[in-house]
């Protein structure tokens, strides 16, 4: 139920290793317990954060939650087009509703990271 | 599994796999499809609602008028039959028991409509104030279905069902029938949309929610249902009215008839009518990309706590962020600058115009 190629957080962030470099995003188990998303606050390119720490926000018509990041490193592009239209995290969130993209700078923190199979069954003894 | 009411359509909202979530009680639809799509649907053509959970008094006998006379803010002798009037209902200092809305049946038979969470609450109270008087309190709520058809398409839906129904003006009713059975349709609601709130039997309930589906209105869960009564400023019991506010901080005064020798709390409410307000309910429009919740706290220019916020969302009608709360400060008032604190952040908005949203027709 989850994708099989991403690497997953215990809060909900899901993220996908390509060159070194982590794209990254929010799980469809977390876009459906928010419901409708209406904005999504990121920091700019550039900006260092740092694993399981948060970098941005997502609001939506019932609740906020804030959103960590699953990796260290520099991020290198956001995903513009949330800004206009925010309902693309509800829609596609492994796909068109990407949060951000980040230089990776540490290797090893990958294996704080759940896979999708440990990822599910978390997700199911959670609820 | 759960001790929680279900209401006569339970099996039909969980075959249109709504979210269904406790509320006062009750296991009731959150959300169908999602809340802002289900506001657009009921902005732009209809929506329907499960509503049931809400209470259903029959208030009748030779002292019924008498004994709501006592207990609500409108005067029920000045009611004509056929008319419902929202009203409120006041503890001894003056403060929001809970909001209803009153249907004169004829001078001996009342039905009134209070909030699910207040319904007991409500019951005591009327048992309790009106010991000496000749009437009785038949609840309903399990035995009927209450559903609210909103939106600017009501009037045709309501016509393609009912062949011959006569134009109902706005808060009042008619009793009809539907496959035998006694309908009441009224034309009240609770999203500043055209609508109707329809009471019926349990056993008709399904296929009358089917019906209306097939002629063309959404699902709407209490979600959506939140969102378009903030949008048309419409004040929730819990949130913008509790026991510790008056009707007239709440701007609720047109809705309190005063004079009258029988209303319990008429003295009351004259006193603190006569008085200057200690706070005053304002509506905001965020400045950004946040959403106040209650509680948040409202601060003036100069980082002065002012007030709370009650309600918050996004309107998807506006795409605004917008709110409801009480800021002591008098002196502010529609485009001053307030500052609302979320999540330890200060964020500036400006006091607007309530409703935000009105209806054009």
């Amino acid at each position: 139920m989850y994708p099989e190629n991403l690497k997953y957080s215990e809060e909900h962030e899901w993220l996908l290793k390509n060159n070194g470099i982590a794209t990254i995003g929010i799980t469809s188990f977390a876009v459906e317990s928010l419901g409708d998303i209406v904005f999504i606050e990121l920091p700019q390119t550039g900006t260092e954060i740092t694993q399981f720490s948060t970098f941005g926000e997502v609001e939506s018509v019932k609740a906020a939650s804030e959103i960590y990041s699953p990796i260290s490193g520099k991020i290198i592009e956001i995903n513009e087009k949330l800004e206009t239209e925010p309902e693309l995290l509800n829609n596609s969130p492994y796909e068109d509703g990407w949060l951000i993209k980040v230089e990776i700078s540490d290797n090893s923190e990958f294996k704080k990271l759940m896979t999708a199979k440990e990822y599910e069954s978390f997700v199911n003894a959670g609820s | 599994m759960n001790n929680l009411l279900k209401t006569s359509l339970h099996q039909t909202h969980i075959n249109s796999k709504a979210k269904l979530v406790p509320f006062a009680g009750w296991e009731m639809p959150i959300q169908y499809s999602s809340i802002l799509s289900e506001c657009k649907a009921v902005r732009n053509q209809s929506g329907i609602f499960d509503v049931s959970h809400m209470g259903r008094f029959y208030i009748s006998g030779n002292d019924a008028s008498l004994a709501l006379d006592k207990i609500l803010s409108v005067n029920p002798f000045m009611i004509e039959e056929g008319q419902g009037k929202y009203n409120v209902i006041c503890n001894q200092n003056g403060g929001i028991i809970d909001d209803a809305i009153v249907y004169k049946i004829n001078d001996k038979k009342f039905l009134l409509i209070p909030n699910a969470s207040n319904a007991d609450t409500i019951h005591e109270w009327i048992i309790d104030n009106t010991k000496e008087l000749n009437f009785n309190i038949n609840v309903v709520t399990k035995n009927t279905a209450m559903i609210a058809l909103q939106g600017p398409t009501s009037t045709t839906i309501l016509n393609n069902i009912f062949s011959e129904l006569p134009k109902i003006r706005r808060f009042r009713f008619i009793q009809t029938k539907y496959k035998d059975k006694n309908v009441i349709i009224a034309r009240t609601g609770y999203t500043g949309e055209n609508g109707f709130e329809i009471i019926l039997d349990n056993d008709i309930s399904q296929n009358f929610w089917e019906l209306l589906l097939k002629n063309g209105a959404t699902e709407c869960g209490l979600g959506a249902r939140d969102v378009l009564r903030l949008e048309a400023a419409l004040a929730l019991h819990g949130n913008e009215i509790t026991e510790k506010t008056n009707p007239f901080e709440a701007q609720l005064s047109r809705f309190v008839e005063l004079d009258r020798e029988n209303y319990i709390v008429n003295n009351t409410l004259s006193n603190i009518k006569s008085q200057e307000l200690s706070k005053k309910l304002i509506g905001f429009e965020i400045q950004g990309r946040k959403i106040a919740r209650s509680h948040n706290i409202i601060k003036d220019d100069n980082n002065n706590i002012i007030g709370e916020v009650t309600s918050g969302t996004y309107s998807p009608t506006l795409n605004k962020s917008i709110g409801l709360g009480y800021i002591s400060n008098k002196s502010l008032d529609i485009n001053s600058e307030i500052t609302i604190e979320i999540r330890s952040k200060n964020i500036l908005a400006k006091i607007i115009k309530i409703p935000f949203y009105k209806r054009s027709n």
